[in-house]
């Protein structure tokens, strides 16, 4: 249910958008806008769609194959794919990792499809939760205590907690504005993360990356990168 | 010529539908927060509302009980545009009609000349 309405809403923005290019004398320029904006809602939904998939296919493996990888090369990469529709909700992504951090062990798919369905519904989120200017989204990694290495979306806004965790791992099989302070149409992204997440090793947390809430995966260092 | 105060979450679709009316000739707010909604329909009082009932934090339903609460508001038309399906929309029929909303339209079946059609037919209602 959850998914089909985060689904719903790129399609009923392209509809909208469609309609409005079909109703008037557009200029160019306005028209090719509408048109980019339209694939980029429509990249949202089958990214939404790609991630389900490999959460269906993670529940036929024990383990996901983990590979040693450079976590600032894949949150610069997140970053590069979101960036143009971040700039719709009129948000700017950074890329935060803590200096001289060691490799972790992951599986690329997952953890990529993770963090941009993720990244997606906060920006999306951020934009509904309240009226500004411009809004933040920060891609971090930083070591724990722990010496495992916590990885995720932080949002300028308040709001990102265990509770909004909860609300979120609430949903299966039913849904209805589903996070305290998210839309809907934001939640999908959240809910299928965390199960991807727990699928490579661990679900998602509540952290804090340079003060700014966010949730987080936790992953292992490779010890094999960290050797050589 | 009208006022339209635009309730809506997502920025993306309040965008399409803000162009969509001004091309018809109404000046249009839009908001996604139900405070700042309140605050702008104070600032210009709007000849219709359109609004979404799943938005961040209050819900639509929260924000058309404070909307109604002012005397001044009560006769003011507005209209649900909203992803909530008549289904589940059930639950909250009679609070609808109690908060006397003039229009349901359910977004995935829902075009904007259909929603512009309903709004004229609000507006036609207002007493010249």
């Amino acid at each position: 249910m959850t998914l089909s309405e985060d689904i719903a809403l790129p399609l009923i923005q392209v509809k909208a958008s469609l309609e409005l290019l079909g109703s008037q004398n557009y200029a160019k320029a306005a028209a090719r806008q509408h048109a980019q904006g339209s694939a980029l809602s429509i990249d949202t939904g089958l990214q939404l769609v790609e991630a389900y998939k490999l959460l269906l296919n993670a529940e036929h493996h024990a383990a996901l194959p983990a590979e040693p990888l450079v976590i600032g090369s894949v949150l610069e990469e997140i970053a590069h794919k979101l960036s143009p529709y971040a700039k719709q909700y009129n948000t700017n992504i950074e890329v935060s990792v803590q200096h001289r951090l060691n490799p972790i062990l992951a599986h690329q798919p997952s953890l990529s499809a993770a963090l941009e369905v993720l990244g997606s519904s906060i920006i999306r989120a951020q934009s509904a939760q309240s009226e500004q200017k411009k809004y933040q989204l920060v891609l971090g990694a930083h070591r724990s205590p722990d010496n495992v290495i916590a990885v995720g979306v932080f949002s300028s806004v308040h709001g990102l907690s265990d509770r909004t965790l909860r609300a979120a791992r609430s949903l299966v099989g039913k849904a209805r504005q589903p996070l305290p302070a998210v839309p809907a149409g934001a939640a999908a992204g959240v809910l299928v993360a965390d199960m991807l997440c727990a699928a490579m090793w661990q679900p998602l947390r509540a952290a804090a990356h340079h003060n700014l809430p966010g949730l987080v995966t936790m992953l292992p260092a490779s010890k094999q990168l960290q050797f050589v | 010529m009208a006022h339209i105060l635009v309730l809506e979450s997502d920025k993306l679709l309040a965008a399409s539908l803000k162009s969509y009316l001004k091309a018809a000739n109404h000046t249009v707010s839009v908001h996604n927060d139900p405070q700042a909604a309140v605050l702008g329909a104070d600032k210009q009082r709007p000849d219709v509302v359109i609004t979404e009932l799943l938005l961040a934090g209050r819900s639509g339903v929260e924000f058309l009980y404070e909307f109604r609460s002012y005397p001044d508001w009560q006769g003011i038309s507005v209209i649900v545009f909203t992803s909530m399906s008549k289904q589940e929309l059930a639950a909250y029929q009679e609070v609808l009609l109690e908060l006397n909303v003039q229009k349901y339209f359910y977004k995935p079946t829902t075009n904007l000349t259909q929603l512009a059609a309903s709004l004229d037919q609000c507006l036609a209602l207002i007493p010249a």
